[in-house]
């Protein structure tokens, strides 16, 4: 707009005296201008416009009927045996084939995937309940206690972990679900405890903390409204994320023989025992294989949706 | 080609965000000379600082883009077409600037010295990296930093937040350029801290030739730092003038809360703090009307339904309000500071 | 700070040395032995002999103490249970080359390509060469190791025999197992490449060089790659940790003469000894990487210098969490 000269300020036309009458301020738009949404809503929106994120979801719950209703739906048993069947191809009696020993291999997989999804899933959340507790503790008490924690916490992560699963799974000699989730989580939780013990220690010193202490808030209202509901989300974030890596693991360790252990299955333990056959039954790795990577991927791409959306920095 | 050293006519900014085109710069046209000393104040989100950013054409990471139809004029160059190349001569050299944050915006893991001398190195390729540091401690000597051969050497985290700030403007002021562009230097520090920087950039302006730009929200420090000062709401400019016609004869409302907003040991209203009601409007959404009629206490239906032309009120003072038409009641300011 | 850096280094040996002990209790803890392992029913006296030969009679704390005497006097690790007569490092020293060597090779090509991969990504953010690299880095997380292994042996080595399947010592048996090693770096290191980069480049001392007029590729050079070093260096160490325990797969595999096939066999028969000397290799190899890194960072961020300076900085604070 360049600036004119007075000529508008006297130009009366198509205007009446009513438009300049004084109205003052308008009260009733001084509303908040965009609707109260509460942390969870907001997130769950951003997570839902992430595509990939809601993809990881759907898959996930794919994965999970399957899982759950595969073994049930399936033409045979899983754990019958049939030699005459042995190595069966793919057909409409047998949708994945059969195995070596003649058994349905679509109920096995999907036998063998509650399994390893049981174990990821359990693991990651018992790492984090003891990860949690250990965290909190060491940031509630501070000094000396959480210096010797932590030190605690340093040395078990030095440990290469892989040697505290083979080590456990000599020494319980069981391999099995149990021995597997105990070595597993055995030192697990050490990330997760460095975790939330950081977390919480950054909030306390946290600007709205101290707020409410001053406003004389008391301590257990803190915790669980200021301190848990902000932690919660990079927990959630980090069992996402750990699901994933403890399967593979799983898969890794089976596939060494020191997972499951026939009869019982898994998806490691299924790869493991297709490999010697592979160049002539391919597709006894690849329904194992596959599914883990389809799980992995989404526990990934999950992940990663869960960890913008609960971002509170990235709220609009 | 203009006879100002800078000029911008219809100067739009706008963002794509993933909800809508947000129009942050909305039709704004100023111009500034050597020498002077120009202010442009608002409330947070009034779009002065993206108005600045834009002379650069310095949008960092964001979705932002010029509309086409503004008009950049620096010394006689077309700064909305220019390249790459003759944008990069354009940074440093013709306008430098100083961000509002110095504690972080210096990088941690390069010294001091280095990130001084960084834009001397890339504007004069001949100059050695000796000769360039040298530079850079008389710079550091110029902004006031005590003991600048050791400093030189040193990381930001060494330094307070104060002499960070000074390492910035040495860093804007390095390559000599026209324009220094200060977009809220004092925000981030306290309130002794920034009398000194105030003090010290008051110092540069009448030691150099160079045309200054104070963005800020702080009336304040404007008056002893400007020449002239233009007031900014919701992506338009509401009233300019110099500092004397501002203070002593402010014509728009908005000016006149914005003054009376500052708290001050003559304020009348001894107890509640005067504060101007309501929020600013959602970009995102073209205004009708004056963008400031919700919050105007003066506010009349025309204002809503029709934007108001500029009017100048002498060579310097222009006001876009309603309030001046001839068929508007004549209303007089309301008694401010200093007017006891 | 030479303080600091011997503290460091006398911390990495107390770890290692608590680790082995550890390791040391466990394995002697476990229930049955090497025999029960390989023959059923011996006769007694060739029982006792046995045990004898080894050791094994023996409290075992005074098994403890003579190997850490065997250790510092003779360098050795003992005598593997398995294979009579040959000693552990004798295994050590000719089959832990070469499965350095694979994983150092996987974990540098891999780390290059993930590092340029990310910082693409991160540089043309939702357009091609980002969704490239995504697709890429997911790959590499999603299919394990062994998959990939075998889809790769079978494409390449049955179908194509472009390959051989198996051997080891000609560089032609070095490219498909050192292929199989580069993914999974090329992902973790193309994802958390670009989170950073991204993270830097919205910085407010980026906008800063911007200012003063240097051009992108200075920038991405100068001020983001310096940045994003540090936590790249965080993760080295696990990964060369890795290194190691990633191999054995593809050691089995293409049927590679390298440490984690022994080791494996060791497990399984329960050769102490040699299980013992191993694992004292591994921890050896992540703890001296841990170190590393923590040196590496006073290199790296003067922030980290200054903080030792002023003694802020303990010596146990840096340790990385594993994977």
């Amino acid at each position: 707009m360049s600036p004119m000269n007075s000529d508008w300020v006297n130009n009366t036309e198509g205007l009446t005296p009513e438009m300049f009458k004084t109205v003052g301020v308008d009260t009733t738009k001084d509303r908040v201008l965009r609707p109260h949404i509460s942390y969870w809503q907001d997130a769950w929106r951003r997570f839902r416009k992430n595509k990939l994120a809601v993809f990881g979801l759907i898959l996930l719950i794919f994965l999970t009927v399957m899982v759950i209703f595969g073994p049930i739906i399936a033409p045979h048993p899983h754990q019958d045996t049939n030699i005459k069947e042995s190595y069966h191809p793919i057909d409409s009696e047998y949708w994945f084939g059969a195995d070596k020993l003649g058994r349905d291999y679509f109920a096995r997989v999907w036998q063998g995937g509650r399994v390893s999804i049981f174990i990821g899933i359990t693991g990651a959340l018992i790492c984090a309940v003891i990860g949690c507790i250990y965290g909190g503790v060491a940031s509630y008490f501070g000094g000396r206690i959480d210096t010797f924690m932590m030190r605690i916490v340093e040395i078990l992560s030095s440990i290469p972990y892989l040697l505290v699963v083979i080590l456990l799974s000599m020494w319980m000699d069981a391999k099995g679900v149990k021995t597997l989730l105990l070595a597993m989580t055995l030192t697990g939780w050490t990330g997760i405890a460095r975790l939330v013990r950081s977390q919480m220690i950054t909030l306390r010193n946290s600007d709205y903390v101290l707020a409410a202490r001053l406003l004389g808030v008391r301590p257990m209202k803190i915790v669980t409204s200021h301190l848990i509901p902000n932690t919660i989300g990079i927990i959630i974030v980090n069992i996402t994320f750990r699901v994933p890596s403890l399967i593979f693991s799983e898969a890794f360790l089976s596939f060494l023989g020191l997972g499951i252990q026939a009869p019982d299955t898994s998806w490691g333990a299924l790869c493991s025992a297709a490999q010697t056959v592979f160049t002539f039954k391919p597709y006894l790795m690849f329904f194992p294989a596959i599914c883990i990577a389809l799980t992995m991927l989404a526990f990934t791409l999950m992940g990663d949706g869960l960890r913008d959306a609960l971002d509170p920095r990235q709220r609009k | 080609m203009s006879e100002h050293l800078l000029e911008v006519k219809d100067l739009a900014v706008s963002f794509s965000s993933y909800a809508g085109k947000i129009r942050a710069v909305r039709g704004v046209s100023f111009h500034l000379d050597a020498g002077e000393t120009l202010a442009i104040v608002g409330e947070s989100g009034c779009g002065k600082t993206v108005t600045v950013k834009a002379l650069m054409k310095l949008y960092g990471n964001s979705a932002a883009f010029i509309e086409e139809g503004s008009v950049i004029d620096f010394k006689g160059q077309d700064v909305v077409h220019m390249n790459s190349r003759e944008l990069s001569k354009l940074r440093g050299e013709g306008i430098g600037m100083i961000f509002q944050d110095p504690m972080t915006s210096l990088n941690p893991t390069l010294t001091v010295g280095y990130q001084i001398a960084e834009g001397i190195r890339f504007h004069d390729k001949s100059i050695s990296r000796q000769a360039a540091e040298q530079k850079a401690i008389e710079l550091l000597k110029l902004v006031g930093i005590p003991s600048p051969e050791e400093r030189v050497r040193q990381y930001p985290h060494q330094l307070s937040g104060g002499m960070r700030q000074r390492v910035m403007i040495a860093i804007a002021i390095a390559c000599d350029a026209d324009i220094i562009i200060c977009d809220e230097p004092t925000t981030a520090l306290d309130v002794t801290i920034q009398a000194q920087v105030l003090e010290l950039l008051n110092d540069l302006k009448e030691k150099t030739n160079k045309a200054f730009i104070l963005v800020t929200h702080d009336l304040g420090i404007v008056f002893d730092f400007a020449d002239r000062i233009q007031v900014m709401y919701a992506g338009v400019i509401l009233e300019r003038g110099t500092k004397y016609e501002m203070f002593d004869d402010p014509h728009h409302p908005y000016t006149w809360a914005l003054l009376n907003s500052v708290p001050s040991k003559q304020s009348k209203n001894k107890g509640a703090l005067y504060s101007i009601q309501g929020t600013p409007p959602d970009l995102m959404m073209p205004i009708q009307g004056c963008p400031f009629a919700d919050r105007c206490d003066y506010c009349m239906p025309i204002c809503k339904e029709r934007m108001p032309q500029e009017l100048q009120l002498s060579e310097t003072h222009t006001v876009s309000c309603w309030l001046e038409h001839s068929m508007a009641p004549k209303i007089k300011a309301p008694s401010m500071r200093g007017e006891e | 700070m030479l303080k600091y850096v011997l503290k460091r280094i006398l911390y990495m040996f107390l770890v290692l040395f608590i680790v082995v002990s550890i390791t040391f209790f466990m394995i002697h803890s476990i229930p049955g032995d090497p025999l029960t392992a390989s023959v059923e029913n011996l006769p007694k006296a060739t029982r006792e002999n046995y045990y004898a030969r080894y050791g094994l009679d023996q409290p075992l704390f005074i098994q403890y103490i003579r190997f850490w005497k065997l250790f510092f006097t003779e360098g050795s690790l003992g005598e593997s249970l398995k294979y009579p007569g040959r000693m552990v490092e004798e295994f050590i020293y000719k089959y832990a080359p070469v499965s350095f060597g694979l994983g150092i090779w996987g974990l540098v090509i891999g780390v290059t390509l993930g590092i340029l991969l990310g910082i693409m990504a991160a540089l043309h953010k939702n357009r091609l060469p980002d969704y490239l690299a995504t697709l890429i880095a997911l790959i590499g997380t999603c299919i394990p190791a062994f998959v990939l292994a075998s889809l790769v042996q079978y494409y390449f080595t049955v179908k194509h025999m472009w390959f051989p399947t198996a051997g080891w010592g000609k560089p032609i048996h070095y490219v498909l197992p050192v292929l199989c090693m580069t993914l999974g770096p090329i992902a973790t290191y193309c994802r958390y490449m670009k989170s950073t980069t991204l993270d830097i480049i919205g910085q407010d001392y980026i906008l800063t060089a911007e200012s003063k007029g240097l051009r992108r590729p200075t920038i991405i050079l100068r001020h983001v790659l310096r940045n994003t070093l540090m936590p790249i260096v965080t993760m080295l160490a696990p990964s060369v940790a890795g290194l190691l325990g990633g191999s054995f797969i593809i050691e089995s595999m293409f049927a590679i003469p390298g440490l984690g096939t022994y080791f494996v066999k060791a497990i399984n028969s329960r050769d102490y000894t040699m299980v013992i000397g191993m694992n004292f290799l591994f921890t050896a190899t992540y703890v001296f990487s841990l170190l590393v890194v923590d040196l590496l960072y006073l290199v790296i961020d003067p922030r980290v210098r200054l903080e030792v300076k002023q003694n802020r900085r303990s010596v146990a604070s840096n340790v990385p969490d594993e994977q």
